[in-house]
């Protein structure tokens, strides 16, 4: 890595842009301050059990610079070379905020200031929420008044080369809102090595609807941690699908708080580790109300050396009756030197819940990869249908058709490259 | 022009189910092959497509003049052979269009990629002469499928891939009559003087529909008795036993 030209970002608090407030620059100190006080997880960690913790070493990365040229990205799309913004789309709705995390720190102060950070980070990964915080974030704040229906997704790309950058996606839809946002991750070329340390805030007030992807497909030197919620209000809806297709290594920890009654969540995430990627998934669904319900799909498909680890918790509050709370990991393993390790829980304290947990681990089924050859289908295209059909079946729990067909692109062109 | 099989053995977990199996279906004739549970039927069929749990200890099968065996499963099809099986896989995830997309995407000369449109076209011409609602097109295939609907696609399959040479494996099971009819129907439209089929079946009721040139029976892993379409009566009148017992007393 040429990277010593760079102070790291283990060292030395980053420059913040001048023109944040002052309530966000001390903000940014005092999370300075953490990031140094709080010690480094390691393996003994119940959060990181499993967790290849020696890939996470960060000491050589530094700041992510500017570079020259454009990438040529989405045209509707915000796009992020290197934590810096190049290109907006054209402005959205009337009366819809959709603007950069600096822009709204700057221009949206109070509104934003409620939101920006407040999740907080319970899934083991405290001292990097902290460095985001610290950090100058890119990325954008998107906040739909009440009753607005956002027709055309907001879409956010990152392009990432050498060094750290720091995205931010945080959603706010009021009352009977609805919108749908994608993120996608991307390097600017092979070999740089890029860490990707992002977070995501989804918030649904009262009836509201959110549709929310995170495409990742940054290229096997990088890293990226994402520490995501979804704070659902009463009556309301967050829909997330979390694809991880690149990465040497990369770790999401999803919260969802289901703080009203009949808040639903449903909580999606593909993941095709191939060659010694490690993909680290970590989830909390939180019923703290009557008759919620949440659903959490996470399927992994593994090849080769690679290694998958799924840590979930359903947590049902004394109180909240009625709630349905499913949470279910499926990994299919496609070679022998694959690993997969699951730990579903669930802890219930109220009465009257429908609550299921559950990780299965297989193998293709030799009567299917049969059923296709008999076809005229040769067996490398057989099963790599069959591990397709495997990803694509989560699919069928979205709604959102932009998202839908987004995603199944993004897996098809996956496994078209696999063998 | 056949498929002809010779002195075939078969063993599954080193019992043999096939004992010296010969039969010979010329092209442009439908043969039905009736007999008991446990004969061996379905066994035959999974033999002739490749199944991989069946060891074939001695006996030989070609397609017009092609070793069968020297080809894997996927090559057989390739090659013009079709088995509908009595118990179709459900793939779950794979849609029925993309699956068919792939069969017949893999017998395109390579380079060359399928017309999607066409293709399109013919399935769904295909499935409405089949009675299938279209929905069945972005169906994962035959996941949830009742007994006469995976029935039904196999019958697509069928007419979608066009093959040489096809066995019908108890088609007719879990069918009741209406769609017994539909997919009799099917397959009689199959019929071809390029096309050479292997009805199995149990009862007689199918043969109504679908009327053979030449009836087989078999019985412990061998053909046993082999005559016109009146034999397919003969046997539902009098019952497996009478072949059984003919057997033993000859
Ligand atoms: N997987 C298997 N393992 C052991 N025996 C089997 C297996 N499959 C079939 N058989 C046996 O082979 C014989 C023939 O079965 P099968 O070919 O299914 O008959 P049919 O289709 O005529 O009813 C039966 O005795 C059956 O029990
Ligand atoms: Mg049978």
């Amino acid at each position: 890595m040429s990277l010593t030209a760079t102070p790291s970002i283990f060292e030395v608090h980053p420059d913040c842009e001048d023109s944040a407030p002052v309530w966000l620059a001390e903000a940014r100190n005092e999370a300075w301050e953490r990031f140094t006080s709080l010690p480094m997880p390691g393996p003994k960690d119940e959060p990181w059990r499993f967790a290849g913790i020696r890939k996470m070493a960060l000491e050589g990365f530094g700041a992510a610079q500017a570079v020259e040229g454009s990438v040529g990205g989405d045209e509707n799309a915000f796009v992020f070379v290197n934590n810096r913004l190049t290109q907006r789309p054209k402005p959205s709705q009337n009366g819809v905020i959709v603007c950069t995390i600096s822009e709204a720190a700057e221009q949206h102060g109070e509104l934003f200031r409620r939101f920006f950070h407040a999740q907080g980070a319970p899934l083991g990964s405290e001292k990097f929420q902290q460095l985001h915080l610290a950090s100058k974030q890119s990325g954008v704040f998107v906040f739909v008044p009440r009753g607005t229906v956002v027709e055309a997704p907001i879409v956010v790309e990152h392009w990432v080369g050498e060094g750290a950058v720091f995205p931010y996606t945080l959603v706010v839809a009021e009352e009977n809102s609805e919108v749908t946002v994608i993120d996608r991750m991307r390097s600017l070329d092979d070999t740089g090595a890029g860490f990707a340390l992002g977070l995501f805030d989804l918030y649904a007030a009262e009836g509201a609807h959110v549709h929310y992807l995170r495409s990742q497909n940054l290229n096997l030197a990088s890293r990226s941690l994402a520490v995501g919620s979804s704070v659902v209000g009463r009556g309301a809806d967050v829909k997330s699908l979390l694809l991880n297709l690149g990465c040497g290594w990369s770790r999401n920890e999803h919260v969802s708080y289901l703080n009203g009654e009949a808040a639903n969540s449903d909580m999606l995430a593909v993941s095709i580790p191939t060659g010694e990627q490690e993909c680290d998934q970590r989830t909390f669904q939180h019923h703290r109300a009557e008759h919620t319900t949440s659903d959490l799909l996470f399927k992994n498909v593994l090849y080769d050396k690679s290694k998958s680890v799924f840590g979930g918790l359903i947590l049902v509050d004394e109180g909240a009756h009625h709630t349905d709370a499913y949470q279910t990991c499926r990994n299919l393993i496609l070679s022998d030197t694959a690993e997969a390790h699951s730990m579903p829980g669930l802890e219930i304290n109220a009465d009257q819940v429908r609550c299921s947990h559950g990780a299965t681990t297989g193998q293709i089924g030799e009567e299917e990869v049969f059923y296709l050859m008999a076809r005229g289908i040769p067996g490398p295209d057989a099963r790599r249908l069959i591990a397709l059909g495997f990803a694509l079946d989560v699919l069928e729990k979205i709604s959102d058709q932009r998202i839908q067909s987004e995603a199944a692109t993004a897996l098809e062109a996956k496994f078209a490259d696999l063998f | 022009m056949s498929l002809l099989i010779t002195d075939l053995h078969a063993a599954i977990d080193g019992t043999e189910i096939l004992k010296g199996l010969n039969l010979e279906v010329p092209k442009g004739e439908v043969h039905a092959i009736m007999g008991p549970n446990g004969s061996g039927k379905s066994t035959l069929a999974k033999v002739l497509a490749g199944h991989e749990d069946y060891q074939v200890t001695s006996g030989s099968v070609s397609m017009d003049n092609q070793d069968l065996f020297a080809m894997e499963v996927d090559e057989r099809s390739r090659a013009g052979f079709f088995l509908a099986f009595q118990y179709p896989a459900e793939i779950p995830g794979v849609s029925n269009a993309n699956f068919l997309r792939a069969a017949l995407q893999a017998r395109m000369p390579k380079g060359e990629d399928l017309d999607a449109v066409e293709f399109y076209k013919e399935m769904r011409d295909k499935m409405g002469k089949l009675g299938m609602d279209q929905k069945f097109t972005g169906r994962a295939v035959n996941e949830g499928f009742s007994g006469g609907e995976k029935k039904r696609n196999e019958i697509l399959q069928l007419m979608m891939l066009a093959p040489s040479y096809a066995v019908l494996d108890e088609t007719d099971s879990g069918l009741d009559i209406d769609a017994l009819k539909v997919v009799a129907e099917g397959v009689n439209t199959m019929r071809s003087p390029a096309r050479g089929f292997l009805v199995i079946t149990h009862y007689q009721r199918l043969l109504d529909y679908i009327v053979p040139d030449v009836v087989h029976v078999m019985a412990d892993g061998k053909i046993v008795k082999t005559g016109g379409k009146d034999l397919a009566l003969e046997l539902e009148e009098k019952g497996y036993d009478w072949v059984k017992e003919e057997l033993v007393t000859s």
